[in-house]
């Protein structure tokens, strides 16, 4: 039902704006020019106050510099590096340092082109590594979990309205699990598959004329994000299901960098996180 | 006699400042950011017989000018645009002066070698590109069925299927329509 008013929400908004697809916090169909290099810097506020996640004694910074590059006009190849702080009282001090990698590579695997209607599909495949992990009773492979995950995502423009819905299956290999036997307790890591999906919309408000490359392009988006797990049994301290609801705004400058800003609300008392990300395009 | 050498003078003159023949206008599809436009150009800005490059951000079309003395590959165009990840919706071809194209006849223009689909004869500059490539199948299938010229299908020139022609600056050949 959700789902299906946010569906309603984008169509009607869309018939007074451009389609715009460079979403924020998910991944569009298409793939950046061939022989091009995106460069990344995203900076995430995660905020934790010590009651939305037991133990915690300030907010989670998050910093990713990342890279991506054009292989070919059907392949895209991306690599990231992630540093943060541990905010939790057994950390001591809350230290900045290394904390993971990411690798993602995605394959546009079908397009279709007629006037007004377009259509594109790619899939993709996602390794994390993490080692701190700051929401511990959510599941995160982009932040804070390790495991791999193998994606579709399909884009579909109809006249002005874009829409971009991505499904994946992942399975997160560093889950720790709490197993009594007796009087004694040990910890076992466990793997959990899940199934995510998201949808995303985002549109054009300015400028109202589009003239030339000088003009600092103003988008919102709005983007729905769930996750499911699958493995039957799981840890209880996770919910079976979680969705996030993510707004953001977009500044392109001189058609080639993006500034974006976005705000994630998580279902239940998970933390609020805030998002910045800057893009470049090397040509 | 003077008033002949000064006409005749006056055409050189005029002739050595026309610096092309033709120009195209290329649309683009499937563009849905405003950073798309950008990347289009930038891919096209790398094939060196261009010589301008002019956008129409609104209507996602590109206004190119080419180089005098470069033989213009079209297909290359449609290689750029695609690795930008786009598609190219039409090609125009806009000649300076008219231009009487009849029927499943060659015009070689600037070393660039045409091939004119027409219903009847007809005088004029404008022009879109028909070639395989760069029309639905359906089209293709109905302009391929009018003609015997095997080029329209190889998109090359050959002795076999086309008449000699000389200076020419590759043996590939664009077919091209009247936009009226």
């Amino acid at each position: 039902m959700r789902t299906y008013l946010i569906i309603v929400v984008f169509s009607i908004i869309s018939r007074f704006s451009f389609a715009q697809e460079l979403y924020i916090n998910s991944e569009p169909a298409s793939l950046i020019p061939k022989g091009t290099k995106v460069v990344r810097l995203h900076h995430h506020s995660i905020f934790l106050d010590g009651t939305n996640i037991m133990g915690s004694i300030g907010n989670a910074f998050v910093m990713i510099p990342s890279i991506s590059y054009g292989l070919s006009k059907k392949i895209m190849l991306s690599g990231a590096f992630q540093f943060s702080n541990k905010p939790y009282e057994q950390d001591m001090m809350p230290n900045f340092g290394f904390s993971g990698v990411k690798l993602y590579s995605k394959q546009r695997i079908l397009t279709t082109d007629k006037e007004k209607y377009h259509t594109r599909l790619s899939t993709f495949l996602k390794y994390s590594y993490h080692e701190n992990k700051f929401m511990k009773d959510n599941l995160d492979l982009e932040l804070q979990d390790t495991g791999f995950e193998l994606g579709i995502i399909g884009t579909q423009l109809i006249n002005k309205l874009a829409l971009s819905v991505t499904s994946a299956v992942t399975r997160v290999s560093n889950i720790d699990e709490k197993i009594t036997q007796g009087s004694s307790v040990n910890w076992q890591t466990i793997n959990l598959n899940t199934f995510k999906n998201s949808i995303s919309a985002g549109y054009l408000l300015f400028p109202r004329k589009y003239k030339s490359y000088k003009q600092t392009n103003f988008n919102i988006y709005l983007e729905f994000l769930t996750n499911t797990i699958l493995t039957k049994d799981f840890p209880n301290r996770y919910d079976k299901f979680s969705s996030t609801l993510a707004p953001g705004i977009q500044f392109i400058l001189l058609s080639r960098s993006r500034l974006d800003f976005s705000y994630k609300i998580r279902t239940g008392v998970m933390p609020e996180e805030f998002l910045v990300k800057l893009t470049y395009i090397i040509y | 006699m003077k008033k002949i050498l000064f006409t005749i003078s006056m055409f050189l003159i005029l002739n050595i400042g026309y610096s092309q023949s033709f120009y195209s206008n290329l649309k683009a599809v499937g563009l849905t950011c405003a950073m798309c436009s950008y990347s289009t150009q930038k891919s096209l800005e790398k094939l060196d017989f261009i010589e301008s490059i002019t956008p129409d951000l609104e209507a996602t079309s590109f206004k190119l000018e080419f180089k005098e003395d470069a033989f213009v590959d079209f297909d290359l165009i449609q290689e750029k645009v695609e690795d930008a990840g786009f598609f190219v919706g039409s090609i125009e071809i806009i000649f300076n002066d008219n231009i009487i194209a009849e029927n499943d006849k060659h015009n070689l223009i600037n070393g660039n070698l045409f091939h004119f689909f027409t219903d009847e004869k007809i005088e004029t500059n404008v022009f879109t590109i028909v070639d395989k490539k760069f029309i639905r199948k359906s089209e293709y299938k109905i302009i391929s069925e009018k003609t015997s010229h095997t080029c329209y299908d190889t998109g090359v020139h050959n002795s076999s299927c086309c008449s000699k022609h000389d200076n020419l600056k590759s043996n590939k050949v664009f077919h091209l329509k009247s936009s009226l």
